[in-house]
């Protein structure tokens, strides 16, 4: 991977939420830590470190995957996506402005998760049908909402954005 | 409020936090940070059962930026906690009586730190037998899990609650039909997203915890206590929590004691994250029950009587328990009119993980049994379920069948089940899945061999804490001199939307838009205690104090716009662009026709003048639930809400898998203060009980969890969850503000019950043993056969 190995720290290069970022870091550093803790991104969300939850998802070559159970240096030359990099400045993303207006955010604590999985769905297949909206969340566990108006918002959504298309 | 038209209750407006949460701009406790921040973790128990003989921490120590061990030896006050019964140690002292007990904890510079040193802590132990059975608890002979009796308890019986009402026995000789059965509701894991978690930090002097809590002055008086120091010098801060559901009342206790000691010993912020492991293996989960119960009727299917027995497996300590049996007892029997009913209630210690508060408090448990022997009892009368409930209902005016008089409330819940059962095509379904039934039953193709069915629930919910205990609240409200509003209260958002919904009444009581209002996070600094944050109370008890302290404060306002108006009473009305007004109260304009309207003053000027004249605006809201009657006896709860859940399922008779496909739940909230939450309480808490009744299961062996992940106990996902129609009635009540009563709790209640009745239908058989788990249900379809 290109990268120099030195006393288990590593350099490793990414861009993170269109920034290029060159950086030396532990080799065990996981990728969760290094987004909240290094680069101050507070929307990703630790549920259980361990892939169960989906609170953490973030894209990665546009790819919604764990944070928690991913290393930095596995994430060298790819590109990462959190939920601060889907606004511009003040507007929001459609699917944002969704989860609003349908009421699809109760606690909030897995809705930074479930807007990245929902995302990367809506930029996959812009026209998903309720079973596939219903599949493209299933890694991200919500215990507040009962899915209803997230899957709602994510239709709507879906709507927003062929119209913008258009 | 009656008669007028109302601003801002009642309409589906944007939550107040939703941008925070959706740009992931709101503080949790884990996004905040301190410098010179410490970590730490506890040491579990690592025996059901046992002595400590000795704790060896020397290596752990030596650990390059381990700072400190703390044991029980630390504790400068009381080493225990608990909101009934101080029996809940901070850390174990010489017994260790479950697996979740907190031996030692490590305070080190890192989180790996902390890991790493609780596992080179070594704990000498003397093991003792342990009682894991409630049953086998109560026997003479078992293993006592708090021998010294000090909490009231007699023997491993830690309380005994029940009641008679008529006379059972002579209503068993007039049935013509029993129904006798017993049902086993298990543990449920609340499995909120953000485990539980807090930072404490402390000069030596002032103790101030910021956490995932939902009741801060619990965590206060137990921090108090444990530090030995006035509640005065301590601020417990509620940041935005990440889930609740009755797991994080009074679990942050302890966990925030513990923080707290090592803040206040070190004076250096601490911060505690509670593994998903260590979340599971050490916090409350919902009673599972032995549930005995005797149902008697006539042949037209009039209930006669009721005897149940409850036997619940409280763990190892208290915690809320003896309330969650309180309301148990007086619920067990349903939503019916049953002149004579006994019930008998056992709540008993084990070694088990402790038991205690999760939204519903008994109620869904209970609501198994209840609903499952009243399908049960329609399919022996040859009788429609929805039939038999309407027969038996209890209604306004009538007598519950714990014996309280409905004489304010009762209306909701005919029209709930008439709503539901009408949406839900109850009884073109019911006779459409027979038939489909019995042709399957005859296909011999290869195709899937399914079953469908639809079943209900139906129940009553008491409203609030209930009598005698005392039920309050208290909210001040401060219109400052822009106009804008600040509400305090003691009520927590958890993700419910108290925020929105006390916002909203706040500002229909001033007369203001919502934006105008902002409500303080609870900081027992500076909000006043308004009870827990439990019980669907936040909206019918603290709201209502809120509307009166809201009342309150622009009393003067008002006042001055009597005056300059020339009448008695004034009203608000809102202009399109935002500009609230008051008007006479029997002035016929609308909205839209403010503008050219002359009799009218902006309500800007008239917080300006009254500032001007020195007035002023600050109200103090308070009010207790009317659980009281004139004799000087008290109501079991002083209303109640009511439900009715439909669900519909497959079960695939091969495999004992069942497809939940649609919840039609209707739920009477009295006044929906914000139908767009109130649909999402609903919709949220009926998954929460599908999943108690359909998959959830935590399995326990000699008082070990073996399932302590969300991978392996399995709350419901998106492919899981159903279509679910939300359906809100509104049958007001005299007390709450504009009407409303909670909803929170008996959004979930309900669910299981549905949910297992469908199933039934479907087979053809009841499945007692929840959940109905592929192996629960393939064992109850081969047992059969
Ligand atoms: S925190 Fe990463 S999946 Fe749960
Ligand atoms: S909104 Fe709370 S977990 Fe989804």
């Amino acid at each position: 991977m290109g990268a120099d190995v030195k006393k288990n720290r590593l350099k490793v290069q990414y861009v993170l939420n269109g920034v290029l970022i060159s950086t030396m870091v532990d080799t065990g550093r996981r990728l969760i830590d290094q987004l909240r803790d290094t680069h101050g991104l507070g929307s990703v969300k630790e549920g259980c470190g361990t892939g169960e939850c989906g609170a953490c998802t973030t894209l990665v070559d546009g790819k919604g995957m764990c944070s928690c159970i991913l290393l930095v240096p596995q994430i060298n030359g790819k590109e990462i996506t959190t939920l601060e990099g889907i606004t511009t400045g003040e507007i929001l993303h459609p699917v944002q402005e969704k989860f609003i207006e349908e009421g699809a955010v109760q606690c909030g604590y897995c809705t930074p998760g479930m807007i990245m999985s929902a995302v990367q769905l809506l930029s996959d297949n812009p026209e998903p049908s309720e079973d596939e909206i219903r599949l493209a969340l299933s890694g991200n566990l919500c215990r507040c909402t009962g899915y209803s108006k997230i899957i709602r918002a994510v239709q709507a959504a879906a709507k927003a954005l062929s119209k913008e298309g258009n | 409020m009656t008669g007028e038209e109302l601003l801002v209750v009642g309409k589906p407006l944007r939550r107040v936090d939703a941008l925070d949460k959706v740009t992931g701009q709101g503080i949790y406790t884990g996004d905040l940070k301190f410098p010179d921040m410490l970590h730490a973790k506890v040491k579990r128990s690592e025996h059901a059962h046992a002595r400590i003989l000795r704790i060896e921490t020397s290596e752990a120590e030596s650990l390059p930026g381990v700072i400190r061990i703390f044991t029980s030896k630390d504790v400068p006050g009381e080493n225990n906690v608990g909101v009934i019964v101080p029996d809940q140690p901070v850390f174990a002292e010489d017994t260790v009586r479950h697996y979740g007990d907190a031996v030692a904890m490590v305070v080190a510079e890192s989180e790996d730190l902390v890991r790493k040193a609780v596992d080179l802590i070594k704990v000498d132990y003397d093991v003792m037998p342990g009682v894991f059975d409630p049953e086998e608890a109560m026997l003479p002979n078992s293993p006592l899990v708090h021998p010294d009796g000090k909490y009231g308890n007699e023997g491993n019986v830690l309380s005994k609650m029940g009641y008679e009402k008529g006379d059972v026995e002579k209503g068993f000789r007039d049935a013509d039909i029993i129904v006798e059965e017993e049902y086993r509701p298990g543990y449920q894991e609340h499995a909120f997203i953000e485990t539980e978690r807090c930072i404490a930090t402390s000069d030596g002097r002032n103790v101030t915890v910021y956490g995932s809590l939902q009741c801060p002055f619990y965590v206060r008086d137990a921090v108090a206590g444990a530090l030995g120091i006035p509640r005065a010098r301590i601020r417990i801060i509620q940041t935005a929590i990440g889930g609740a559901f009755g797991g994080k009342e009074d679990v942050p206790s302890e966990l925030c004691a513990r923080a707290a000691l090592a803040a206040y010993i070190l004076r250096r912020p601490v911060r505690k994250i509670r593994s998903r492991e260590d979340s599971i293996v050490m916090h409350t989960k919902r009673h599972p029950m032995i549930i005995r119960h005797r149902l008697g009727a006539t042949r037209e299917g009039e209930l006669v009587a009721a005897r149940v027995e409850i036997i619940s497996d409280q763990g190892a300590y208290c915690s809320v328990g003896k309330y969650v049996q309180k309301r148990a007892m007086v619920h067990a029997c349903g939503a019916y009119d049953i002149p004579n009913s006994k019930v008998d209630t056992s709540f008993v210690y084990t070694n088990n993980i402790l038991t205690g508060a999760f939204r519903g408090f008994g109620g869904p448990q209970v609501a198994v049994a209840s609903e499952l022997q009243m399908d049960e009892l329609a399919r022996r009368l040859g009788m429609d379920p929805l039939k038999l409930r309407l027969k038996n209902i209890v209604e306004k005016g009538g007598i519950t069948a714990k014996g309280q008089n409905l004489d304010n409330c009762g209306k909701g819940l005919r029209e709930c089940i008439e709503k539901a059962a009408n949406v839900s095509q109850w009884d073109e379904k019911r006779d459409a899945y027979e038939k489909f039934n019995e042709k399957m039953k005859h296909s011999s193709t290869g195709t899937l061999n399914i079953r469908k069915g639809i079943g209900m629930s139906s129940i009553m919910y008491g409203v609030a804490l209930g009598g005698p205990t005392p039920d309050s609240a208290t909210s001040t409200c401060q219109i400052t001199e822009d106009g804008s509003v600040i509400i305090t209260t003691g009520g927590t958002e958890m993700g419910q939307g108290a925020k929105t919904v006390l916002s909203q009444i706040a500002a229909e009581a001033v007369g203001v838009p919502l934006h105008y209002v902002t409500i303080l996070d609870a900081d027992t600094s500076i909000v006043q205690n308004s009870g827990p944050s439990v019980a669907s109370r936040i909206t019918p008890v603290i709201g209502e104090a809120t509307r009166r302290g809201a009342k309150e404060a622009v009393s003067e306002i008002s006042n001055l716009a009597c005056k300059l108006l020339g009448v008695n009473r004034v009203r608000s009305v809102i202009a399109p662009d935002g500009t609230p007004f008051s008007v006479p109260a029997d002035a016929m304009v609308k909205k839209a026709d403010i503008d050219k309207f002359p009799d009218k003053v902006d309500y800007h000027e008239l917080v300006r003048s009254c500032y001007g004249e020195a007035k002023l605006l600050l109200g103090v809201g308070f009010c207790s639930t009317p659980t009281l009657l004139e004799n000087g006896e008290y109501r079991d709860y002083y209303t109640y809400s009511f439900a009715c859940h439909i669900a519909e399922v497959e079960v695939d008779m091969d495999t004992g898998r069942v497809m939940v496909k649609k919840l039609t739940c209707a739920n009477d909230v009295g006044k929906a203060i914000n139908p767009q939450t109130v649909e999402g309480q609903i919709e949220g808490g009926a998954v929460q009980g599908m999943g108690y009744g359909l998959m959830e299961e935590l399995v326990t062996l000699n008082g070990r969890i073996l399932n302590p992940s969300l991978v392996d106990y399995h709350i419901p996902t998106s492919l899981d969850a159903p279509q679910i129609t939300p359906l809100i009635i509104e049958e007001h009540d005299s007390f709450g503000p504009y009407g409303a009563k909670g909803i929170g709790e008996p959004s979930l209640i309900p669910t299981p019950a549905a949910v297992l009745n469908a199933v039934g239908h479907a087979i053809g058989l009841a499945v007692r043993k929840t959940p109905a788990s592929p192996e629960n249900v393939w064992r109850a379809i081969r047992d059969h056969r």
